[in-house]
């Protein structure tokens, strides 16, 4: 009876022990589970982390490869004075012909892309493998009121756009839009476009070359460089374009930063029968120093169409300034071209003649200062003669900002 | 018997504790071992990132900006940059940075026409390094766009 009940004892003790261990070893095992689920789950957060970590990476090249390309664009649309098909685009043709806003800033983020891309191109990464693609525009956002109130004085955003990254780790896979906008600072670009424009709206040098042209009356007839045909008006045409780089050099408020040049790179005068019964300038269309420098912007990605239409005029590659300057600071060049043609207009005596001052007017003076060749009054102070004389200059206007240098 | 039966109980209950123990242990060990990986790696990279996107202070120019343009126009740590700042010691801003971070347990070094360029301190033996190839752009005029590969060593 004893050994019967001591067997039973046993055997359920046995039941227990065996019941424990069984919940033990399912709840071991379940744990087992969710230990290892757990894993798994940092495992693959930690993947997605890095992945998003590769990504931001990645991001920042894009980023900081955008801002080196607006650096080296603001350079090189800077020493093209905007763009134009060859040589420096040119802002005075007879009158203002400066670039828009619109009309800059195209081609200022066509080049920022295209240099953008290119840094995009060397891109190449193995470990993990990641996948960037072009960019389709890059845009700079400025506008007319931004630029003339100069609030893009020392800096513009830029944006870029059409791009993708894909990041493949491991199993993982994961694309991202590669889209951003980028502040470029202390870059002076819209500054100087900003003062060039106000001078090239302001200045009186057209007026001034106009003004000069009745020295080629008391040259010889025919064609040549004004070095050769008529010392006298290439040294009055170099007077006025010191006046003009003076003035240019004074419209910047911080002339310690600012240098600006000039140079003549053209002066071509000639004496001619008069075709047109006119008495003022007007232009010499022909002219043989080169013409008017601009290139057709195109469409503004994202953006509007580009308004307002520029006059036509063939374009000539000014030669002459090609000076190449190794330094990283930012250079605008701007063109200029004046091309005029007009009677002689008498309205000085000659030094030796005792005509009475504003009745009689000279055409030419001899060497002694006596008048060769007298010409009538019949039009109040003016003596329109049938000679014609005609004048061209191209000039190249350079200032040199040294307030900041660029990464370029 | 029952002297037998109650041994086979705690011996096997001792051993169930001792594999438990064992399994939790390195399972714990290795979730551990991830998460400290994870986080290292997210202080190397955000420093990284930090690299390409923090701005300094003043001169407003991030310090993959400011390795850049040392590496292409450095003389002797400096780069100049500009009259209105004059000359910036490049080096100097370089290494303060990846000291506020990794103190003293840093390398970077790249190499540039053919030079090699080296900042933070000796790599060390016999310890685990952490290693990431920065891509950085280098600023050029008419760029080519170069890249370069920067190696930046942690520990």
């Amino acid at each position: 009876m004893l050994n019967s009940h001591n067997g039973r004892k046993a055997q359920s003790s046995l039941i227990v022990l065996m019941a424990m261990i069984g919940v033990f070893l399912i709840s071991l095992i379940l744990l087992f589970f969710r230990t290892e689920s757990f894993r798994s789950q940092i495992i693959k957060g930690s993947q997605i982390s890095r992945v998003s970590k590769y990504m931001d990476i990645t991001k920042g090249f894009t980023r900081q490869s955008s801002l080196l390309s607006s650096h080296a664009a603001a350079y090189d649309i800077a020493d093209k004075g905007g763009h134009s098909v060859e040589g420096t685009r040119t802002w005075i043709c007879n009158k203002p012909w400066d670039p828009s806003v619109d009309e800059v800033r195209f081609f200022l983020g066509q080049e920022t892309l295209e240099f953008l891309n290119r840094y995009v191109e060397n891109y190449d990464v193995k470990d993990p493998i990641i996948f960037l693609n072009n960019f389709t525009c890059v845009n700079c956002d400025v506008s007319e009121s931004t630029v003339t109130t100069g609030k893009n004085d020392e800096k513009f955003d830029i944006g870029a756009f059409g791009s993708d990254i894909k990041v493949i780790l491991k199993e993982d896979n994961v694309t991202s839009k590669n889209e951003f906008g980028n502040e470029i600072s202390r870059v002076r670009f819209w500054f100087l476009y900003r003062v060039f424009r106000q001078w090239a709206e302001t200045t009186t040098l057209p007026q001034d070359i106009c003004s000069g042209l009745g020295l080629i009356c008391g040259c010889p007839a025919g064609m040549n460089r004004c070095s050769a045909h008529c010392p006298s008006f290439q040294i009055y045409s170099e007077e006025q374009i010191e006046k003009a780089r003076q003035y240019l050099e004074s419209l910047f408020t911080d002339p310690e930063y600012i240098k600006c040049t000039a140079i003549l790179d053209c002066c071509v005068s000639a004496h001619g029968a008069n075709t047109d019964n006119i008495n003022s300038c007007i232009s010499w269309e022909d002219m043989p120093c080169g013409g008017c420098n601009r290139e057709e912007p195109g469409t503004l990605c994202g953006d509007s169409i580009l308004k307002g239409e520029k006059p036509k005029v063939e374009p000539i590659t000014i030669k002459g300034h090609t000076e190449q300057n190794n330094t990283r600071f930012l250079k605008f060049n701007v063109g200029v071209t004046i091309f005029w043609k007009r009677p002689c207009l008498c309205q000085s005596k000659c030094p030796n003649t005792n005509c009475p001052e504003d009745v009689d007017c000279c055409m030419r003076c001899g060497a002694n200062g006596e008048c060769e060749e007298q010409c009538v009054d019949d039009c109040g102070n003016y003596c329109v003669l049938s000679d014609e004389p005609r004048g061209t200059i191209t000039a190249t206007f350079t200032c040199i900002d040294k307030k900041y240098s660029l990464s370029i | 018997m029952e002297l037998l039966e109650i041994l086979t109980v705690v011996i096997g209950v001792s051993i169930l504790l001792v594999l438990s123990y064992y399994f939790f242990t390195s399972s714990r060990e290795k979730s551990m071992q991830v998460i400290t990986e994870e986080k290292e790696f997210n202080r190397l990279t955000n420093d990284i990132t930090g690299f390409f996107y923090n701005r300094i202070p003043v001169i407003d120019k991030n310090l993959a900006q400011v390795l850049g343009d040392y590496l292409r126009w450095g003389e002797n740590s400096n780069v100049f940059y500009g009259k209105y700042y004059g000359i910036l010691n490049a080096k100097e801003i370089i290494e303060i940075y990846f000291n506020s971070t990794f103190e003293n347990k840093w390398h970077l070094e790249t190499s540039y026409n053919g030079e090699k360029f080296e900042f933070g301190f000796e790599t060390p033996e016999n310890m685990r390094l952490r290693t990431f190839i920065i891509k950085l752009p280098i600023p050029k005029s008419l760029t080519d766009g170069e890249v370069l590969d920067v190696k930046f060593t942690q520990w």
